[in-house]
């Protein structure tokens, strides 16, 4: 290998583009070679320094770019609706109407039953694209859910609240989150999401066993105000639990004393 | 991406969540406007859904996402007088809060290769910004910015020792 072919392996090397023996070879001679790796340190400086400081991109370019696809899949199950709506349209029995002109009662029986065909047709069509919607936005819910950013679990979460109905599947990877995740303010909004569901047994019963795995005092305090709220008698022995649990925070534990007193 | 071009647009999150902080880095580094690359970003994928019947399955996705946020950002400066340049200590206030622990050399060797990436034709500015991104081969180079594997190799060759001349000239004033 060349003097000159190994100074412009370098920036191959640097960029990713060498094969693995060449990327070998290349190591090999810059140990041998130390003024050549005196070289590539300082040809690696102007490679690697412009990566360090790139900011995150905030929520908002999320929630704007989620909104626009939302409503592309709006526009695109509406379109898709009113091509079948047109189609069915076509092949109704136009011309058996026209020939049938001369007899005005069955061409009255027939309009009258088109416009009855309509009435059926159009808010069947926008009730598939509206479940066709729930359907994608439900699909966003889980997909965010997994991210490893914590604010696009918190938009996940958040999502939920635009839902009509929640499925089974929706509600347990709540629960997932509320027990499982990390971050505190993902499953506090987690608690504040399933709070709207509590008529659903699923979650009155998912939110008492989720009592005794919090250890933190926000969302200790949270779910206490929660279970007042929901005079849930279920959830005073798991609370009792969690105060004789050692190193429970002062406040959280003030809280849910007083919040099993207000338990009726 | 053959998905979205079927008309399940709603897998368009997933590449978005896929490439999303590829394309802000790419916009960030060429401009260094955080919330014009936001709409920057939105304005990539606002051109794929328009333009997705031309994605084949050929393609490689990356370099075909990349030519259009390549196109998106020229269009966004073409026929504007948009001062792309801003005063070197105000777009680097991350970077020096970052390099806190640095020694005062390294911070003032890093603010010196800012200054001279800056002083890069946008052209080979953007070559290098290009051809850090990892998967972005020479070949992948070649076909966003429309020129063989070969000439990419060699354009890049040349932009990074122009960035190299540039800089040891500030070094020495």
């Amino acid at each position: 290998m060349g003097n000159l072919d190994v100074k412009a392996m370098m920036i191959d090397y640097l960029s990713g583009n060498l094969s693995e023996t060449e990327e070998r070879d290349f190591e090999v001679q810059l140990e041998k070679d130390p003024v050549l790796k005196e070289e590539f340190l300082e040809m690696s400086f102007f490679w690697k320094s412009e990566n360090i400081e790139i900011p995150e991109p905030t929520m908002e370019m999320d929630r704007k770019f989620y909104e626009m696809l939302n409503e592309e899949v709006k526009e695109e199950q509406k379109d898709s609706s009113l091509v079948r709506f047109v189609k069915r349209i076509e092949v109704l029995p136009f011309r058996k109407v026209f020939y049938a002109l001369g007899i005005l009662t069955i061409g009255f029986f027939l309009g009258k039953e088109m416009n009855n065909v309509k009435e059926i047709h159009i808010p069947e069509e926008v009730r598939v694209a509206q479940k066709e919607t729930e359907q994608v936005r439900s699909q966003l819910v889980l997909t965010l859910l997994d991210q490893p950013s914590a604010n696009q679990r918190l938009q996940a979460v958040n999502e939920v609240s635009k839902l009509s109905e929640v499925t089974e599947t929706i509600i347990k990877a709540l629960f997932a989150t509320l027990n499982n995740d990390e971050n505190v303010n993902v499953r506090l909004s987690a608690i504040e999401s399933l709070k709207k569901y509590t008529d659903m047994p699923i979650v009155r019963e998912g939110l008492v066993a989720s009592i005794v795995h919090q250890k933190s005092p926000l969302v200790q305090i949270e779910l206490a105000d929660v279970m007042v709220l929901l005079q849930e008698k279920e959830a005073v022995k798991p609370f009792k639990e969690l105060i004789d649990q050692e190193g429970i925070n002062s406040s959280a534990k003030q809280k849910i004393e007083e919040s099993i007193s207000n338990i009726y | 991406m053959l998905k979205v071009k079927s008309g399940e647009s709603h897998t368009l999150g997933l590449l978005y969540e896929r490439y999303k902080k590829r394309l802000f880095g790419f916009f960030f580094q060429m401009s260094k406007d955080a919330s014009l690359c936001e709409d920057l970003v939105q304005n990539v994928f606002i051109r794929v859904i328009k333009y997705k019947h031309t994605y084949t399955e050929e393609s490689n996705f990356l370099s075909w996402i990349f030519k259009i946020a390549r196109n998106v950002y020229y269009d966004h400066f073409k026929g504007k007088n948009k001062n792309k340049t801003y005063d070197i200590e105000e777009q680097y206030d991350v970077c020096s809060f970052e390099n806190a622990e640095n020694t005062i050399e390294q911070t003032e060797r890093i603010m010196l290769l800012k200054k001279a990436i800056n002083q890069l034709p946008e052209a080979k500015k953007e070559l290098i910004i290009l051809s850090k991104i990892k998967e972005l081969k020479y070949k992948e180079l070649g076909e966003i910015i429309g020129c063989s594997e070969g000439n990419a190799r060699i354009r890049v060759h040349r932009a990074l020792h122009d960035l190299k001349k540039i800089y040891l000239t500030l070094d020495k004033r």
